[in-house]
């Protein structure tokens, strides 16, 4: 097969990629998958080492020299396990749950290559089983949750949120003298 | 004392009770749970591990569907049962090498299996035999209840948290091992890779990632774990299965018109040298068995039941050799005994 760009050179890279559900081909030649890694974001940087590992670490290239370029090279480091953005490029593994809140940002546009979305639509637990420490942290978020979808002027998310938080709190108020 | 109780624990899936168990060999969904106030698996110090362990085991001890469960700590196992329960598919390979803090619990009926400490803290799995997803996911469900009460490790937006984003979300892979030499024989593999890839589903080996394709079994999961409901990813998976055993069933009857003698003689060739061979690697006997099994289906072989196919499909397997034989053996010795083990078995369907 040809690639598709240049009509020249052998195919040898072949890319699919899931955006929304829609499928998209492409079938390039090294030079033309490199150059096109340069101008299209969600493209991934090649590599041409196709561990898996350093397949998900691609991922993260063109966000990270952007990012980079923006804060002059200081290094986000977790609050709770300490892991850095680095370490996670190369290992592909998040450190502890919060490193999902200090990379927010980095995580969206990664979780939209991954999954074609970055938005969870399936079950949740059930805050009423929460005992001690979880309840409280789960309270925690769920507040800094309602005055984000209240900014946001999302009000029937911001109803949903209070409902869960009443529920909380009328459950945990026994068990949990500590919060 | 408790090698010898897992390794006899009866497991569900290989009775081969489900719906088109004939092709769809078993049904199994993996869920991946993590607890909030703990770093993931592989930051975890020793004392967190431990700590881990020991609160899912209090769970267990209090919980009505699992009190009764074997829990058995990995570094406790021998090696040879570890490697029995991966070939059984009731953990994976890279638990199978143990560590601190990995613990096994397997319900009574063995449908039920959970890994402590793998990837994530919980790696929760049910298996029942046939085209049975939906039920699956009720137990998944149920049993995932069981431990909410630890906390578990959930964001509004990007849901279950895992150690690995291509997890995260519902955490959930569902998957279907199918049995599909027909299609294979009929060259119609890559197409059906092709198309599962385009709808969002995975087609690989049957024992998962990097795994070789044998014996024509297939696994068929989901791809994605966030942005559907685990109803969604279900229903995808269990609807893509179905088209796969109407299309086996097709190809078989295709192929039966077209071939004719051949196909018989195909089979019975097959049956022959699993009936006398003195000799035999696992890759042959798995080629083989899966030619027996799909001749026994279109009534050309004699019949052989999906659970004694399946005690076929594992018994041929290195550790369960080992396991028949009573004692480790060299790869060579393996195949000695992979015949001998073959020959009773076929020879006692044979005179049935």
């Amino acid at each position: 097969m040809l690639c598709e760009r240049c009509q020249d050179r052998e195919a040898e890279v072949h890319i699919k990629q899931m955006i929304n559900g829609e499928v998209r081909e492409y079938h390039l030649c090294r030079e033309c998958a490199e150059a096109m890694s340069l101008e299209i974001d969600v493209f991934p940087h090649l590599s041409f080492d196709l561990s898996w590992e350093n397949l998900l670490g691609s991922l993260f290239e063109p966000l990270a020299s952007k990012s980079a370029r923006r804060t002059t090279q200081t290094e986000v480091k977790c609050q709770d396990c300490g892991l850095d953005f680095t370490t996670f490029q190369k290992s592909g593994k998040f450190g502890c749950p919060t490193c999902y809140k200090t990379f927010r940002e980095y995580i969206k546009p990664l979780l939209r290559k991954i999954h074609g979305s970055d938005r969870h639509r399936g079950d949740r637990p059930d805050v009423s089983a929460f005992r001690g420490e979880a309840v409280k942290s789960e309270l925690e978020r769920l507040q800094g949750e309602l005055k984000e979808a209240v900014e946001r002027e999302e009000y029937e998310r911001a109803a949903k949120i209070r409902d869960r938080i009443r529920e909380l709190t009328s459950k945990g108020d026994g068990s949990d003298g500590k919060a | 004392m408790a090698r010898h109780d897992l390794l006899a624990h009866p497991i569900e899936w290989i009775k081969g009770r489900g719906s088109s168990s004939n092709i769809a060999v078993s049904s199994r969904i993996r869920l991946a749970r993590n607890l909030s106030k703990y770093p993931f698996t592989h930051r975890c110090s020793k004392e967190k591990l431990l700590a881990i362990a020991e609160e899912v085991k209090h769970v267990i001890s209090e919980s009505d569907i699992l009190k009764n469960s074997d829990v058995v700590e990995m570094d406790v196992l021998d090696p040879l049962s570890r490697w029995i329960l991966v070939e059984r598919h009731l953990i994976s390979p890279p638990f199978a090498n143990g560590g601190l803090g990995r613990v096994v619990i397997i319900d009574p009926k063995g449908v039920v299996s959970i890994m402590v400490n793998e990837e994530d803290h919980l790696r929760i799995q049910v298996i029942l035999a046939g085209l049975e997803l939906n039920e699956v996911w009720r137990i998944a469900k149920k049993v995932e209840k069981v431990f909410e009460e630890l906390g578990y490790a959930f964001d509004p937006d990007f849901g279950y948290l895992t150690a690995c984003p291509t997890n995260v979300g519902t955490g959930m892979r569902a998957s279907v091992m199918v049995h599909i030499p027909a299609l294979e024989m009929s060259k119609q593999v890559v197409k059906l890779v092709n198309e599962s890839n385009r709808i969002g589903l995975t087609v690989r080996g049957s024992y998962g990632e990097g795994s070789d394709v044998l014996g024509s079994l297939y696994q068929i999961s989901n791809q994605i774990t966030l942005g559907l409901s685990e109803e969604e990813l279900v229903d995808k998976v269990s609807s893509a299965v179905s088209q796969v055993v109407a299309e086996e069933e097709r190809a078989r009857t295709v192929m039966k018109r077209k071939l004719g003698i051949s196909l018989d003689d195909r089979v019975w060739r097959a049956f022959g040298i699993l009936r006398y061979s003195r000799s035999i690697a696992s890759r042959e006997a798995l080629e083989l068995i899966s030619l027996i099994k799909m001749g026994s289906d279109m009534g050309i072989t004699p019949e052989i039941s999906v659970e004694e196919w399946n005690n076929l499909v594992l018994g041929v397997q290195p550790n369960h050799v080992q396991m028949y034989a009573g004692k480790e053996l060299s790869p060579e010795e393996r195949d000695v005994f992979r015949a001998t083990f073959l020959r009773e078995r076929i020879k006692a369907i044979e005179n049935r």
